[in-house]
């Protein structure tokens, strides 16, 4: 349905494109959520997103890179609020208090990635929500492959830790 | 103790688990889809020839567009909702000059009268003159919470649509409220909205819990009146999909090939997509004319109407104040800045929050009778194709809405765009357009007659309506293009 609904797209069909946005709003949520503090802000950057892919997309060359050009899009519009606001959570100490605010209350995936930084948890989010591979995320956060892949297995073994301190708890 | 792969399935599912949407980015959603549909926002020109391969893509398109008919109610209905409402009575009448309408029906609608235990003191209390500003009891079409009393007064119905008037008042008197770029309230609502008349197993065509904008304006400092329009005019398509995907298969058996086999990525994948998209386009057609089913709006049923929220924006939101000056923040080091930032208090990223908004919480939940009217529906049985296969099965036209439903043949190429022009010649904004209906606000037009045009939808999309916004042509100069390029026209006359 997808490919369908973006060949129409492409041709300006607005009620095609509004409804290929609409199958993205859970990621594109989730997505702006990882980078900015609030949801007016992710608001914002989905906002900008869906408008700058509307008028963008008759140049995308290859319908099957669509997801990554989109989330590369929403990425750049987080980093543009960001830098704005002149927030940049990139930091080599991990944050001593929950990024998230305390009402976000369908919060259980969120806070799985709670006790990541900020680098990490954007790739873990990538590579196990969206499904996308170490290249495409290379594409989308415009770092080397081999970056992605460290930060990712180190991701990895942080939240293998956080995990089994919570299973410990359970069982103890 | 689970191990770090069993971590890794559990983390993958909980991310991928559907969270709440919060309104403000719904609100942000749609404002963007409104700058699309108001060509505020356009398209850029692709660079190229528009890709080949997508020409033939879009023909599978063609024949799928309608299976998306169940999905648009929601998308349809909050654009409409804003830009076309009817007005219906004294209430109505009040906001003619205010919002747009498809037009005047005060003699059509019907009072939305109280049980008769009822009827003495609520009558008075909704025909009262709202600068008396006093809450109304709680009656069946009256329900106060929160300082806030919605009263729903009138209603017309026909089988499309059910328009409703709603009056709001408020114990303490409105804020000055932001006003948008058609000079209306900046109002939402967060509703809940479902039809007797579905069937258990067709319950997802309900609208459910939507974010509507109304459109209406403030009457006095403590009453905003405004209109809803609720869509009622929904289809079955899970019988056109099942055969669709049949066709698709069969197709594919005939061919001798798969789904990986078809791409544009090489000559024989290209090539072999063409074919597909040629035989699959000229069944698909009329699969979409038998398949499709519309859901039957009985006579008479109950709407459920729930508002759970009602929000405005101040029309001067209070930021926060850091204390300092924009220069000085602009000037801070990033640490500086983000220890000021750090101490926003969190209610300035709430949504609402009482810095920018006011709002009402409570639940006002309403049970409506609903009777059809069907007097004024206008139905016009073409039942004609050309010699290509293609024409028109019927027109069907309200006071506010006109219907054009195409007609295909089995082995047409039903890759079509409607147009329509009414009898003066201008082009009738589309309400909903899934490629088996398409649905025309008329909205003050001169409907006496139309012209209907099937257009090749690739021209039509890469050519032709690119020449109409772009050279802005006039109306002689766009219906002489269509008359050269449509693959049918027919011009119908219809009743006043």
């Amino acid at each position: 349905m997808t490919e369908h609904l973006l060949r129409k797209a492409k041709r300006g069909d607005a009620d095609a494109f509004c409804s290929l946005m609409d199958m993205q709003t859970q990621s594109m949520y989730k997505i702006a959520r990882s980078y900015l503090k609030n949801d007016e802000d992710a608001a914002d950057a989905i906002q900008d997103t869906i408008l700058s892919c509307y008028e963008n997309l008759p140049n995308l060359k290859n319908n099957k890179y669509f997801k990554t050009w989109l989330t590369r899009i929403l990425i750049n519009k987080c980093k543009d609020i960001l830098h704005r606001k002149k927030l940049t959570l990139y930091t080599d100490q991990l944050p001593d208090t929950p990024f998230y605010e305390e009402d976000f209350e369908t919060s259980e995936w969120n806070q799985l990635l709670a006790p990541l930084d900020e680098k990490y948890r954007s790739i873990l989010l990538l590579y196990y929500m969206e499904g996308f591979n170490t290249t495409d995320i290379s594409q989308i956060l415009n770092m080397k492959e081999s970056t992605v892949k460290t930060r990712l297995q180190r991701g990895r073994r942080i939240l293998a830790q956080a995990y089994q301190y919570h299973i410990k708890e359970e069982h103890a | 103790m689970m191990t770090f792969d069993n971590n890794e399935k559990k983390l993958k599912e909980e991310l991928n688990k559907d969270v709440e949407i919060p309104v403000i980015v719904h609100e942000k959603i749609n404002r963007a889809y409104r700058m699309i549909e108001d060509h505020t926002v356009i398209q850029k020109t692709p660079q190229k020839d528009p890709y080949r391969w997508m020409k033939t893509g879009a023909k599978i398109a063609g024949g799928m567009a309608a299976a998306m008919a169940v999905g648009f109610v929601f998308c349809a209905a909050n654009p409409v909702m804003a830009r076309e409402l009817p007005l219906v009575g004294g209430l109505f009448e009040q906001l003619q000059e205010n919002v747009s309408f498809f037009g005047n029906f005060a003699d059509k609608a019907t009072v939305l009268e109280e049980p008769s235990q009822q009827a003495a003191d609520s009558s008075d209390s909704q025909t009262a003159a709202p600068e008396e500003n006093s809450a109304p009891s709680e009656s069946v079409y009256t329900k106060t919470a929160d300082g806030l009393t919605i009263t729903f007064s009138e209603i017309y119905a026909n089988d499309q649509a059910v328009y409703l008037s709603m009056q709001a008042v408020s114990e303490e008197p409105f804020p000055e409220t932001m006003m948008d770029q058609e000079d209306q309230p900046v109002i939402s609502m967060i509703t809940d909205v479902s039809y007797s008349f579905l069937e258990e197993d067709q319950a997802e065509l309900n609208p459910g819990t939507q974010y509507m904008n109304p459109e209406g304006k403030f009457l006095d400092d403590h009453t905003y009146a405004c209109i809803l329009r609720l869509n009622t005019k929904l289809e079955d398509t899970t019988e056109y999909q099942k055969k669709h995907e049949e066709m698709t298969q069969a197709v594919l058996d005939e061919m001798g090939i798969t789904h990986e086999d078809l791409n544009d990525e090489t000559e024989e994948g290209y090539a072999l997509l063409e074919e597909f998209n040629d035989k699959v386009s000229a069944q698909a057609g009329s699969l979409s004319s038998q398949y499709i089913k519309a859901i039957t709006v009985p006579e008479v049923y109950e709407l459920h109407l729930s508002i759970s929220e009602f929000t405005g924006t101040k029309a001067e939101p209070e930021y926060w104040d850091s204390g300092y000056s924009q220069e000085e923040l602009e000037n801070m080091s990033d640490e500086e800045f983000r220890e000021v930032m750090n101490q926003i208090p969190a209610e300035y990223s709430q949504h609402p929050n009482e810095h920018e908004n006011y709002w009402f919480e409570g639940d006002w939940s309403f049970d409506i009778p609903v009777t059809v009217d069907n007097s004024l529906t206008e139905t016009i049985e073409i039942s004609e194709t050309n010699d290509d296969g293609i024409g028109l099965a019927s027109i069907v036209k309200t006071p506010y809405e006109l219907t054009v439903n195409p007609l295909y043949k089995e082995g047409s190429d039903s890759d079509c765009f409607v147009v329509a022009l009414d009898a003066d010649g201008n082009m009738m904004p589309y309400n909903d357009s899934d490629g088996s209906v398409n649905n025309y606000a008329i909205q003050d037009r001169n409907v006496s007659s139309i012209d209907v045009y099937l257009v090749d939808y690739i021209q039509y999309m890469d050519d032709l309506k690119v020449r109409y916004y772009n050279e802005e042509l006039e109306n002689e100069e766009w219906k002489a293009l269509l008359d050269e390029n449509a693959r049918y026209h027919k011009t119908v006359v219809l009743k006043q």
